[in-house]
């Protein structure tokens, strides 16, 4: 890997001025580093050391010690409530958003020019608009008369559906990408050989657009997993996810080690999940 | 005109989908029946309303400095860690893209809940820093992906031109490399001003007494619809579609498109 | 304007006519892109068991015209007919033919044996009988050992062979092959062309072969066609296209060619009488048919029918330009005057080396040249 651009002629100072260089060429990564280090890594490391420690009920001060208590807690039978919900919604999205998300971005990806461009615009333009009024868009759309007036609202139906619309776009755009890379003589050679339209679908499209596939599962998946705000507004409060539950260990409870300790063990299951997912669908290398 | 295919007719669909509830809202904007059941006329009240509501304006000011200041700063971390990635050896680099990549991935929920904690702990008061520093965590990361795209389609060539032609590094940032990077510069900026304008859980935790817009708004719609609302909803959609039209005006509808599909790929990828 | 080969001159360089159905007709195919015709009103018939080139430049719509037949491409007018069948609704996975790719096209999630079987597979074969058949071809191909591999640790040469193979497992009655050795150095190239020939004649199929090199075509072929803007300029055996060009257009694109310009007087395709134009002097040369006196005409003279230095036959006058010792050959340009700049070429080893700017003469006989309507 070449360290510089040049070699300065005439090697009065090459030694001192290439290690200026290189400490130059250090000090570019340390914004990005420095600012992750101090407010990203600092507070999950924060995370896993409150969720050690132990809540005072009346004076509200956090004693450190070393106990498993939030994390027997967290499996109490109130919050695992909670806790599956989150789960199955958000499985249950992500899968809706890969069946209704494929057909749309091979179709994208097959066409050529303006057309796909129209396209793509139409898609990005979504996921451009402000998150919020989105998923209160859905309100509206749930508050008709037609819809049941109101009262699919506040189910969890609704916040699945706020999910699968909200995160919609993240998926085509990821297998967009992994289809357009597809090299079209490949389905043509796949006809050639005698394979129809589904053939060449389950044999070669498909499996060639597997690492698209599981990018838009994790990019679903995983933040919908501790989604907030579609299950405070769609959800009205009454149906809890694992964002809430978090979120109000901060902001109303007050018993933080309890809330860390759920935020990390969502943390350490997300990890295991996408690091399981992407070992296995990682084997083929898409040429 | 060809019978469209099953896959045209299902793209359609999703595209109707997709915007309905998006122009259902921007119509509500302008509905004169209050509670919103039924066609009421058109208005403009409830525009107005929202713009004069003191709390509106404020919370939107805010919004709007804390959003420019994120933005201002994500761009000062993103480019030079985008420029500092390209010659970095391939360990650091996967250091730079994994935490690039889990800022985007983890649940914001988490992410907050630690600043939160962390400025608890220091004792430092809740307010625009916190906001903008936590905004900043997650923003950067997608401009430094929108960078790096770009970054990754420059060849050094250009700079061993200028270098040969006498440029020291400084004058080759300014005149050679910093112009190349102008469309994912423009899309980047463009990106992150929207979403932290946009950010909810974040800013309620980190915000303290201070009042972003989206909560503002996000305090209301728990309540469900109201015209109100839906009327500053409608003026962010505005907000967005404007943006969003400047940067395709000012690189071409193509450039700006590639990019944000190319950064959503990579961030994938990695 | 490109001059088609008449219909009457395609029968004459038909094979004899059988009993059996050709195994490709195109009865009067065209292809249109919007407004640009790629393939123009073609008509030819292929025999079972041919290897037949189709070459020209880029653009000429060769492979367009392989596409039409894979049924990769709607023809816009005309009938494909496959073994007596009329396949030009039918779409590519239900015709019996088969394509190798220009790059292959290979499954790159899938080894060796994968991409081999996956046309048997589609047609269910199963088990030990599909490995057997695998295995066969693979021994074919030379590739037995690597039937585990990765598509991307194989060469271009072994690639080249693995594409071979998917489609001659399924043992199309017509083996369409779309400029399949582009990609491989000269030495590699050759190779495969034997290989083709060896494979060709050894499983009997037609193999309806496109390319631009047309030194890669005539080793290979039985038959040969040259296409330009969409229409076939000529087809016949590679000794007949070279030997006796229909038009300067073939005969210009199938080697290199002096053209000398010329009036017919009189004769007929035997012995054409003919005045130069250059210097008006009467010649004798064979020709294309139908060229009537008074008609404008070229007379083709090919580099190796020119020699330098000598004074037997027709002399033409001149001044050499330049010389060039390419190993195989010594190529000289010579202006003459009247004819503009004359390519000689010398294959002796000890050919001679005047300098630039000497005087020299060049000579050759009428009946070494071959006229063409102009």
């Amino acid at each position: 890997m070449s360290s510089g651009v040049l070699v300065r002629a005439g090697g009065a100072r090459p030694a001192r001025w290439l290690r200026r260089r290189r400490l130059f060429a250090g000090g570019l990564a340390l914004p990005a580093f420095g600012w992750t280090a101090i407010f990203f890594i600092a507070p999950l490391v924060l995370l896993i050391a409150y969720s050690l420690g132990r809540i005072d009920i009346i004076t509200f001060t956090v004693q450190w010690g070393w106990t498993t208590q939030s994390y027997s807690q967290v499996f109490q039978s109130l919050y695992l409530d909670a806790i599956a919900r989150s789960l199955m919604l958000s499985v249950g999205a992500t899968l809706a958003c890969l069946i209704v998300g494929f057909p749309v971005a091979y179709y994208i990806s097959l066409q050529r020019g303006r057309r796909q461009l129209i396209l793509l615009v139409a898609i990005i333009v979504p996921f451009w608009t402000s998150f919020l009024v989105r998923t209160y868009a859905m309100t509206n759309i749930l508050s008709y008369g037609w819809l049941g007036g109101g009262k699919l609202l506040d189910t969890p139906f609704a916040i699945g559906l706020g999910i699968f619309y909200s995160y919609l776009p993240l998926m085509i755009l990821p297998l967009y990408v992994a289809l357009e890379r597809i090299d079209p003589s490949l389905r043509e050679s796949a006809a050639d050989l005698g394979a129809g339209a589904f053939s060449r679908l389950r044999r070669v499209i498909v499996p060639l657009a597997k690492p698209g596939i599981i990018a838009g599962c994790i990019l679903v998946g995983v933040p919908s997993t501790g989604e907030y705000v579609i299950p405070s507004i769609l959800g009205g409060g009454k149906v809890l996810m694992y964002g809430n539950v978090v979120a109000d260990q901060f902001q109303s409870t007050g018993n933080y080690p309890f809330g860390a300790a759920l935020s990390v063990t969502l943390m350490a299951a997300l990890t295991i999940v996408v690091l399981v997912v992407r070992r296995a669908g990682g084997r083929e290398v898409v040429a | 005109m060809k019978r469209p295919s099953g896959l045209a007719i299902i793209t359609l669909l999703v595209l109707v989908f997709l915007f309905a509830p998006i122009i259902v809202v921007v119509l509500n904007a302008f509905n004169g029946n209050r509670t919103l059941d039924s066609w009421g006329g058109a208005t403009g009240h409830w525009f107005s309303q929202a713009f004069h509501d003191p709390a509106v304006r404020s919370a939107l000011w805010v919004s709007v400095r804390a959003a420019l200041a994120c933005t201002a700063i994500s761009l000062a971390i993103a480019i030079p860690a985008a420029l500092w990635a390209r010659r970095a050896g391939p360990r650091a680099r996967a250091v730079l893209d994994g935490t690039t990549y889990m800022r985007i991935v983890l649940p914001e929920v988490v992410a907050a809940a630690g600043l939160f904690l962390l400025f608890r702990r220091i004792n430092f008061a809740l307010g625009m820093p916190t906001i903008i520093a936590g905004h900043v965590v997650f923003t950067s990361a997608y401009a430094t992906i929108i960078l790096q795209a770009r970054v990754a389609t420059l060849t050094t060539t250009l700079e061993e031109a200028a270098a040969d032609l006498g440029a020291g590094p400084w004058r080759r940032f300014r005149r050679v490399t910093l112009p190349l990077l102008r469309p994912a510069v423009i899309v980047a900026a463009l990106l992150v001003f929207t979403f932290s304008m946009d950010d909810v859980v974040t800013s309620a935790f980190l915000s303290g007494d201070t009042v972003t817009l989206p909560v503002l708004i996000f305090g209301l719609m728990r309540f469900h619809v109201t015209p109100e609302v839906n009327a500053i909803a409608a003026g962010v959609t505005v907000l967005t579609l404007v943006t969003f039209s400047l940067s395709a005006a000012l690189l071409g509808v193509r450039t700006g498109t590639s990019m944000v599909t190319g950064a959503r790929a990579s961030a994938a990828a990695t | 304007m490109i001059p088609t080969a008449p219909h009457s001159m395609l029968e004459a360089n038909d094979p004899p006519a059988t009993d059996v159905p050709p195994a490709v007709r195109l009865d009067e195919v065209s292809c249109a892109f919007g407004t640009t015709l790629a393939v123009d009103n073609l008509n030819l018939d292929l025999a079972t068991g041919e290897f037949f080139s189709l070459i020209g430049a880029s653009g000429c719509g060769k492979s367009t015209t392989l596409r039409m037949i894979a049924g990769l491409q709607r023809p816009t007018q005309g009938r494909i007919i496959i073994a007596g069948r009329d396949v030009t609704d039918l779409s590519a996975e239900k015709r019996e033919v088969n394509t190798v790719f220009q790059h292959y096209a290979l499954f790159p999630h899938l080894n060796v044996f994968e991409n081999v079987a996956f046309g048997l597979r589609e047609r269910r074969v199963r088990g030990r009988d599909l490995d057997r058949r695998v295995g066969e071809m693979l021994e074919v191909v030379g590739l037995s050992d690597r039937g585990h591999a990765r598509i991307r640790e194989l060469s271009g040469g072994q690639q080249q062979r693995v594409a071979l193979g998917r489609s001659l497992i399924l043992e199309p009655s017509v083996l369409l092959l779309d400029e399949p050795l582009g990609a491989l150095d000269l030495k590699l190239r050759r190779q495969m062309q034997l290989v083709l020939k060896q494979v060709q004649s050894r499983v009997g199929i037609t193999f309806l072969y496109v390319t631009h090199d047309q030194e890669e075509a005539f080793a290979m072929s039985d038959r040969v066609g040259v296409m330009g803007g969409g229409v076939l300029a000529q087809v016949g055996t590679p000794q007949d296209i070279y030997r006796r060009p229909d038009s300067a257009f073939v005969a210009d694109f199938v080697g290199a060619s002096n053209r000398l310009a010329a009036t017919v007087t009189g004769g007929g395709p035997g012995a054409y009488g003919l005045t130069l134009a250059a210097d008006g002097r009467r010649l004798s040369a064979p020709g294309t048919p139908g060229l009537a006196a008074g008609a404008a005409a070229s007379l083709i003279l090919r580099p190796e029918a020119l020699r330098l230095g000598d004074r037997v036959g027709d002399v033409l006058a001149g001044a050499l330009v330049d010389v060039s010792f390419l190993g195989s050959q010594t190529v000289y340009t010579v202006a003459v005057e009247g004819c503009g700049q004359l390519t000689v070429a010398d294959s002796r080893p000890d050919a001679p080396m005047p300098s630039a700017g000497d005087q020299v003469d060049v000579a050759f006989d009428g009946k070494d040249a071959w006229v063409v309507a102009e």
